[in-house]
């Protein structure tokens, strides 16, 4: 007994000198691969022996299950290692094979503004395949949001003169006495431009669809020239005028992307059964599916936006996370009120 | 290497000075005097942290200079804890570190300051950082005591010595350190949908903990027999950790989700 208690503790160390080259090993693969190397067959193999080592650890060693921290350590792993095999690909596969389970893979859903859909696209490549959720996603609008003002950036090419300055209107920048002054006039979230009955051109910020973000400029030229209007468009930063040396590029910070979900269940139905405002760390979740804001883009016919979201299946996921608060709440317990105190106890005798 | 000759760079070369007045005191044996002195350079390390977060418009932990700059700050108040509740001695050694993790953000990393990303506008953001901050300085703190330990440090009386020091640190910061790991993984999963993503930051990060687990382990299976053993170990994990905060953050190599290499 005493020599099987030994032959698992150095199992235990065993393993945890491996994953820990595993670990370096798959950061030199970079995520995509090493999420395919943690995920191979001699890998599961590995995980199920470490879940195994576990075990018998617990049923040996009476005090990992007498000891509540440990108890919690230990059963914290376990926990951690059966969501994480249970919610894995290959758990995932052998689930819709022997259970007969229905799960979507994690894949795409991408929709322009108003428009809905129960297909998923799952897999890269040569497997690239739709799979159908059992409820249908709409999104009713995408929007992006900006730091305001944005930054409008001046240089002049060739040399190393480069200015910034906030895009904001009434902000004035001397450029010395080489380069004359820029001024902000206005700013534009969708520039369009009108045509007048006289022929006259305006432009205004048109609030139907599309983005166009641009801003307009007044240059002054060195030595009290006459100042000339300019605008900067932030998607195409145009071309350098031949009569001036500067050359501007206007640029802004997204701070967030929300797309406005409803999950229906049934194509057209009025009612939805669950509804948020998705966007970066505030997913929705429905029917075992989480449902992200990944990416997004524009028709550059229409100017129509649409919206990417990510679907993953939350299989498994109750265990990770249990394991986790158990795992957590043991080690505090044994190392702040046990294994410090037992030192310091020591110590003072 | 850049002078930073603004208020914030100002502020951290002063309180570097005062970190280094102070471990100078100590080492010529006048420690309230050091003690003293430390307490006021932590004091100008916590209004540079605020001037910082004033002038972001958030707690400031996005990027290296920030994270080198909160660092700096903590190492004060992990001293005094250390020694007052922990019977651990080595204030020379923290301000030796109070030094060390403050050059990087006085001299090496640009200050501008950068808006939040969208995935950075999470609640879990800020304690996940902060404990890993505190974990990464107590873990150093480890490290120095247990190169103590190796070259037969003596410690001062009614104090731990440097193995059991050592251990004692690493039972503080190691739960530190397991908390950083699960809620970075949680809020990866509210963020980009998984849970574990298998990226190069989270692979080391990984790897540091797991050191430790096999530190505690060892440590369990030989007591203080191997004491060389262990003190190598805590080494090893700190080493790991450095690489996590920034090898892989800058360098090439490594692709992924953190990396600013870019
Ligand atoms: C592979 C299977 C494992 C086995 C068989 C095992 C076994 C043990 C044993 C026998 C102890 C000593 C309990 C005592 O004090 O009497 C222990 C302690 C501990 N284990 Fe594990 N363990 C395993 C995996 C892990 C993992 C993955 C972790 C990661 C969290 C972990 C964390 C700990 C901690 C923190 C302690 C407390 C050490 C201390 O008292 O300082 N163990 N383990």
């Amino acid at each position: 007994m005493k020599n099987l208690k030994r032959e698992v503790l150095w199992g235990t160390l065993v393993l945890i000198i491996l994953l820990t080259v595993f670990s370096v090993y798959g950061a030199f693969l970079g995520a995509d691969r090493a999420q395919i190397f943690f995920n191979s067959i001699p890998l599961a193999v590995y995980w199920s022996l470490f879940l195994a080592l576990l075990v018998v650890g617990c049923l040996l060693f009476k005090r990992l299950i007498r000891v509540p921290a440990l108890l919690l350590i230990h059963a914290g792993c376990i926990a951690i290692l059966i969501g994480g095999l249970w919610g894995s690909d290959k758990g995932q596969e052998m689930q819709r094979r022997l259970l007969k389970r229905d799960i979507v893979g994690s894949g795409y859903v991408m929709l322009y503004e108003g428009q809905q859909t129960n297909q998923v696209q799952v897999g890269e490549g040569s497997d690239r395949h739709m799979e159908t959720l059992p409820f249908i996603v709409a999104v009713d609008d995408f929007r992006i949001e900006y730091y305001e003002p944005g930054k409008l950036f001046i240089g002049v090419p060739g040399t190393e003169n480069q200015w910034s300055m906030p895009a904001e209107p009434d902000t004035q920048l001397d450029l010395g006495p080489k380069f004359g002054a820029v001024r902000v006039v206005r700013s534009f979230k969708n520039f369009r431009i009108s045509m007048g009955e006289t022929g006259t051109r305006g432009a205004y910020d048109d609030p139907g669809p599309g983005a166009n973000a641009a801003v307009e400029i007044l240059v002054t030229p060195p030595g009290n020239g006459q100042p000339t209007p300019r605008y900067i468009f932030e998607q195409h930063p145009g071309h350098a005028n031949p009569s001036s040396p500067l050359a501007f590029q206007y640029r802004r910070t997204i701070s967030d992307y929300i797309s406005d979900v409803r999950i229906l269940a049934k194509p057209g139905d009025p009612n939805a059964v669950a509804q948020k405002a998705v966007e970066v760390n505030h997913p929705i979740y429905y029917g075992g599916y989480h449902f992200y804001q990944s990416s997004y883009g524009q028709d550059p016919g229409t100017g129509l936006m649409y919206t990417v979201l990510s679907v993953t299946s939350s299989n498994g996921l109750m265990w990770v996370f249990t394991g986790f608060l158990l795992m957590c709440l043991g080690i505090a317990w044994q190392c702040w009120f046990l294994d410090i105190r037992k030192v310091l106890t020591q110590e003072a005798l | 290497m850049a002078l930073k000759m603004n208020p914030q760079g100002i502020m951290i070369y002063i309180t570097m000075a005062i970190y280094a007045v102070a471990l100078i005191l100590t080492l010529a044996k006048q420690k309230k005097a050091g003690l003293n002195v430390f307490a006021l350079g932590f004091v100008v390390a916590l209004v540079s942290f605020g001037y910082r977060w004033q002038h972001v418009s958030h707690c400031p932990m996005q990027n290296l200079f920030e994270v080198f700059l909160t660092l700096g700050m903590l190492c004060y108040p992990i001293s005094i804890f250390s020694r007052r509740f922990l019977k651990i001695s080595g204030h020379a050694g923290d301000m030796a570190i109070g030094i060390i993790l403050l050059f990087p953000a006085g001299f090496v990393f640009h200050s501008e300051p950068q808006h939040l990303p969208p995935a950075l506008q999470s609640p879990l953001f800020v304690p996940h950082v902060a404990v890993y901050m505190i974990s990464y300085v107590l873990m150093f703190k480890a490290t120095i005591c247990a190169f103590a330990q190796l070259f037969k440090c003596k410690s001062e009386p009614g104090t731990l010595e440097p193995e059991k020091a050592t251990y004692v640190i690493a039972c503080l910061g190691f739960p530190l350190l397991t908390l950083g790991l699960i809620l970075g993984s949680v809020w990866g999963k509210f963020a980009w949908g998984d849970y574990w993503g298998w990226d190069p930051k989270e692979l080391w990060s990984l790897a540091s903990w797991l050191v430790f687990v096999g530190y505690f382990h060892v440590r369990y299976m030989f007591g203080q027999k191997y004491a060389r053993l262990n003190s190598s170990l805590a080494i090893l994990g700190m080493v790991f950790i450095v690489i996590t905060l920034l090898w892989v953050n800058l360098s090439r190599l490594f692709p992924g989700l953190h990396s600013y290499a870019s």
